[in-house]
């Protein structure tokens, strides 16, 4: 019975079922046709994806996912269907516009580029060799008693803080600027035109 | 026939997918509770457990042995089961204690009818909302109707792995602690917009607009008063920032000196406790479920078990947000050892007493102070509790840098005897001069409405 224990493989399990929770939603987003339900389903398909970051041990990661998307965005998108009504309750919209040959192509071809990227990438050693020899990795650990401290190699928050603030800084502050500018502009467009004029 | 005909179109698809939902989210939620904590701790009934079906195939045969992580699984859902039924507990005592809370300050008696003076009222409620039939209205959106209830049911439930109900009993001690408290605010904003949504109702609609509106802005002075919180304390972990209270030091920063966090955070404290007060939709800020103005808002077309839903959420919300205030200035469940009850006991007692004491000043504010109006509740937040939490933010970082140099004497300009009396002096030195800077920032802003802003 032991043969079965399928313990070691639970994160890998766990990661195709989300992955699958995901991107099952994502089609939710795109094949219903009210859009609340696009709404929701984006928030679940965001949710899920902050449960990957969590199977992958990236708990911060996938905590502020869920924090900043489904608290933040998704309620924003919410809060602009419920004030704009952009539909009647039973109305179902489709879209009549003959793109989808061309979009679908170029998301294929996007794809395919990005996997071919990815295959080619040299991706750091330690993530190479659980990746080349997880199985000896996880058969040798399944029998030994370090399991759960293997499994909890979540990645520390000081790291995120520590990258945040010395080697990424720049970029970090660059991305504040960027959605500072954003804010500015909202708040520009979203004054009448009159003010607008004397302010320039 | 027609036996069949009922059979096929009531295949509740709907129901199916949600419990098999749950049931993953469970499954995950005890596969990651166990990689955290680690089976060790839990040998003993990993054991017994073992033992038991060991026993079962000597007895009937069978196939004995399971996987271990089965094992496990089965301890964590039980351990889950038992916590699951304590908040329901807590939850539902708590309408009890409310109203008897509300009854003294009324000069009333309150519930008294069933049991010895009213003590099996919230039984009495459960069962009797259990038997009230679940109505959903004909414009309805079904899903939706459904699905809000059981959206702002279960973070709640989930939020309970945070709490430290005492010495060496917090359930899970995440790493992102803190934030993982946060986040799950996002679910009930979720939760109360599809109950608003999915009732197609004009109050409920309002009550959604009103929700969303309150949650999303009283979030950002909570989230400084977390950031104050942590820097103070050097860690998200609720282990820690309790520790940091009692020790005054923990691995990652610390003060170096015990002192609860009421002290140094005093603002903060405040501005946490109005803005959790306003996160649970409780009075003075309840205007998502105002009975007299919304005929209560987003769950006015909720009947039966699916209102209990709400409202044991919204009481497991308020026990949790009053968990977490203890824990972050409070000193969680720091206290005096108490006779006969041993250090576990009785930090458990001291944990109650806090959490008790934070319930009463919520129920307090209800029994005395009437509803903000909407404008009056966004420009306390946005034009009053905002900056003042903006300001603490800001002196906190300036208390942790004084006191780092406190710390290390060659940062010091003036050599000084490293003794008791300078750290006890710079420490009061320090704590006046925040006090003092606090109230230069806050002092215009603790004006009246009306004289500041006219």
């Amino acid at each position: 019975m032991n043969n079965l224990d399928l313990t070691p493989y639970v994160p890998w399990i766990w990661f195709s079922f989300f992955g699958l929770f995901t991107l099952v939603m994502a089609l939710g987003v795109v094949f219903h046709r009210k859009i609340v339900y696009n709404a929701v389903f984006l928030a679940l398909s965001l949710v899920g994806t902050g449960a990957l970051y969590i199977t992958l041990n990236a708990d911060f990661l996938g905590i502020v996912q869920i924090l900043l998307y489904v608290g933040g965005i998704i309620v924003l998108i919410l809060f602009s269907i419920l004030l704009t009504r952009g539909e009647e309750r039973g109305v179902e919209y489709v879209n009549r516009n003959k793109q989808s040959f061309w979009a679908f192509s170029l998301i294929m071809g996007l794809s395919l580029w990005i996997g071919t990227q990815f295959w080619k990438v040299q991706w750091p050693d330690a993530n190479r060799n659980l990746a080349a020899n997880h199985w000896e990795r996880y058969s040798e650990i399944a029998t030994i008693k370090t399991l759960p401290q293997i499994l909890n190699r979540t990645v520390p928050v000081e790291a995120i803080g520590d990258g945040l603030m010395k080697p990424y800084l720049l970029i970090f502050e660059l991305a504040s600027i960027v959605l500072l500018v954003a804010m500015v502009g909202v708040v520009i467009y979203m004054k009448p035109e009159k003010e607008r004029g004397a302010d320039a | 026939m027609k036996l069949l005909e009922w059979r096929v179109r009531r295949v509740p698809v709907g129901k199916i997918s949600l419990i098999l939902g749950i049931l993953a989210f469970v499954l995950f939620a005890t596969w990651k509770i166990w990689a955290l904590t680690g089976y060790w701790s839990l040998e003993p009934a990993f054991d017994s457990i073992r033992n038991f079906f060991l026993n079962l195939r000597d007895k009937f045969g069978g196939p004995g042995e399971l996987p271990m992580g089965l094992y496990n699984t089965i301890i964590i859902t039980l351990k889950l089961l038992g916590i699951l039924v304590v908040l329901l507990l807590i939850g539902a005592y708590s309408t009890l204690m409310e109203r008897k809370i509300l009854a003294f300050m009324q000069d009333r008696l309150g519930p008294t009818r069933v049991g010895p003076r009213g003590i099996l009222q919230p039984i009495a409620d459960g069962l009797k909302l259990l038997q009230k039939e679940c109505i959903v209205p004909l414009g309805a959106d079904r899903n939706f109707h459904y699905l809000a209830p059981v959206i702002c049911f279960i973070p709640a439930l989930m939020g309970a792995v945070l709490i430290p109900f005492g010495k060496g009993l917090i359930p899970v001690d995440l790493n992102v602690g803190i934030l993982y408290f946060f986040a799950l605010g996002a679910f009930g904003e979720l939760g109360i917009f599809l109950a608003a949504w999915g009732s197609n109702n004009k109050y409920s609609a309002i009550a959604g607009f009103r929700a969303v509106a309150q949650l999303v802005s009283y979030e950002i002075p909570m989230a400084f008063c977390i950031m104050s919180i942590v820097l103070l304390s050097g860690s998200l972990k609720i282990g820690d920032i309790i520790n940091a209270q009692i020790e005054g030091a923990t691995a990652y920063g610390g003060l170096g000196f015990p002192i609860w966090f009421i002290v140094p955070q005093f603002l903060g404290f405040l501005i946490f406790f109005l803005s959790a007060v306003a996160e649970t939709n409780r009075t003075p800020f309840d205007l998502a479920e105002a009975e007299s103005e919304l005929v209560s808002g987003f769950h006015t077309e909720y009947t039966g078990l699916r209102w209990a839903f709400f409202f044991l959420a919204e009481y497991v919300n308020i026990f949790i947000g009053a968990s977490i205030i203890t824990a972050m200035y409070l000193g969680g469940y720091a206290g005096p050892e108490l006779p006969f009850l041993g250090i576990t006991l009785s930090s458990v007692v001291w944990f109650c007493l806090k959490v008790f004491l934070i319930f009463f000043i919520i129920v307090w504010l209800r029994g005395t102070l009437p509803r903000l109006r909407v404008d009056q509740l966004m420009m306390l937040c946005w034009k009053r509790l905002i900056p003042i939490a903006m300001a603490n933010f800001l002196l906190t970082g300036i208390f942790v840098f004084a006191n780092t140099v406190r710390l290390t004497p060659q940062l010091w300009p003036v050599h000084l005897e490293n003794s008791a009396y300078t750290s006890i002096a710079a420490i009061v030195f320090i704590l006046i001069a925040m006090f003092g800077l606090a109230w230069f920032f806050a002092k215009d802003l603790l004006k009246p409405i009306k004289e500041r802003d006219a």
